[in-house]
């Protein structure tokens, strides 16, 4: 896959309007399409994206 | 030959050909569901691009892939309509197509024999022969891989392998991504750069020592097969004649819920998203919205995808700029009508 752009995106992981954002998804841009993508290591779009990071890339910090 | 003697040879026979129940491990392997396109062009990443469930490794090659129409004298051969097409332009080891099967579908048959069935037609790698390799593995442990050897010839032919069930090694075949990949490959010890291709169908993995006709199953229940790991949901009205919406509510005075059914349950809990085209998220009774194009984001919020059963919830924690709060209202998400604006959930190992 290429990445053109990897963040990481907030959100609240419960409905309490109250709860601190936090990292809750990538948006990533792969082969030109936008992608929302979990934390979850099942996931397999998550999968390569650790793999990108393992060769020394950053995932870009949500604005 | 006496009554019981038939009686008792047909009972053989329907023993032997296994003929019985449901047959086909692969699924899609007539080629039939091609919901993400029919065609890809110079492509060097690895993914899933036409036929559903069938992923190109490229493995460093370049590649155009398509879902092909098979000519009045193919489908009577392969008794399929289609056939997968991988045209390696730019050759490496370990380019070609696989299928990853879930753990659910195969970790029953340890310790049986499978016989893998295709039929298959191109030109070798390097003017050798394709990999065909099976293994069992998870996101970080594989067991052995094995494989075969295949030649394919300018026609179809149909090419048969009998097996043991590959080696699990360590891996836990409860893990979230266990599976076993078939694949059909250049070879790993192949890295010239030389173009082949391999048109394939009519796939079927079975359990047993031998290949069965191939079972045809309906184009519904491919799909629905198929939709386990990805669904694509398009707008297929023109511009203006009618949006896709979900209904929607929030609940206290920033978050938003918003609920897409999807028509099947879907392999793990966490998908990803991607969306082509524009997007609204509005409140009806303030009658103010915010349109987005080819991301959730919308009024500067993303929001957090929540799985659960076979619903998928947009759920948008905090205020969206452009559209009023209204605590425990009604709001809806709009995928705006428009041929080309589609919304692709992907579940795929």
């Amino acid at each position: 896959m290429n990445f053109t752009s990897v963040k990481y995106a907030l959100g609240r992981l419960s409905s309490d309007e109250n709860a601190p954002l936090e990292n809750a998804s990538i948006i990533a841009v792969i082969d030109g399409k936008t992608w929302h993508i979990p934390l979850d290591p099942a996931n397999r779009h998550y999968q390569v994206i650790q793999e990108w990071v393992a060769e020394g890339n950053t995932i870009q910090e949500a604005e | 030959m006496t009554k019981a003697a038939e009686l008792a040879k047909m009972g053989e026979v329907l023993t032997n050909s296994q003929i019985g129940g449901r047959r086909n491990i692969i699924i899609n392997g007539a080629m039939e569901v091609a919901q993400r396109g029919t065609s890809a062009s110079s492509k060097t990443a690895s993914d899933y691009y036409t036929c559903d469930r069938w992923r190109t490794e490229a493995s460093g090659a370049t590649f155009n892939t398509s879902q092909q129409s098979n000519t009045a004298s193919d489908m009577a051969t392969t008794g399929a309509k289609h056939f997968l097409r991988m045209e390696v332009t730019t050759g490496n080891n370990n380019s070609g197509i696989s299928q990853k099967i879930e753990a659910n579908n195969i970790r029953q048959f340890k310790g049986e024999k499978l016989t893998l069935s295709f039929y298959a037609k191109g030109t070798n790698p390097n003017g050798g022969s394709f990999d065909v390799v099976r293994f069992i593995g998870n996101d970080s442990t594989t067991g052995t891989h094995e494989k075969s050897s295949l030649t394919v010839t300018s026609s179809f032919v149909k090419y048969t392998y009998t097996f043991d069930y590959p080696d699990e090694g360590s891996v836990t075949m409860t893990d979230a991504n266990a599976k076993m990949a078939l694949s059909f490959l250049q070879p790993a010890g192949d890295t010239s750069t030389n173009a082949w291709t391999l048109d394939i169908t009519s796939v079927q993995l079975e359990v047993g020592e031998q290949a069965t006709p191939f079972e045809h199953r309906s184009f519904g229940e491919e799909l629905s097969l198929c939709q386990r790991y990805c669904v694509q949901i398009v707008n297929t009205h023109s511009a203006g004649t009618g949006h896709i919406i979900l209904a929607g509510m929030s609940r206290g005075s920033t978050n938003k819920n918003f609920t897409l059914p999807l028509p099947v349950t879907m392999r793990n809990t966490t998908p990803s998203v991607t969306l082509t085209g524009d997007v609204r998220l509005l409140n009806p009774e303030a009658h103010d919205y915010v349109n987005a194009t080819d991301t959730l984001t919308c009024g500067g919020v993303t929001p957090t995808l929540v799985y659960s059963g076979n619903m998928l919830v947009l759920l948008y924690t905090g205020s969206v700029t452009g559209v009023t709060d209204t605590g425990n209202a009604d709001y809806n998400f709009q995928i705006v009508s428009a041929s080309d604006h589609l919304f692709i959930i992907d579940s795929e190992l």
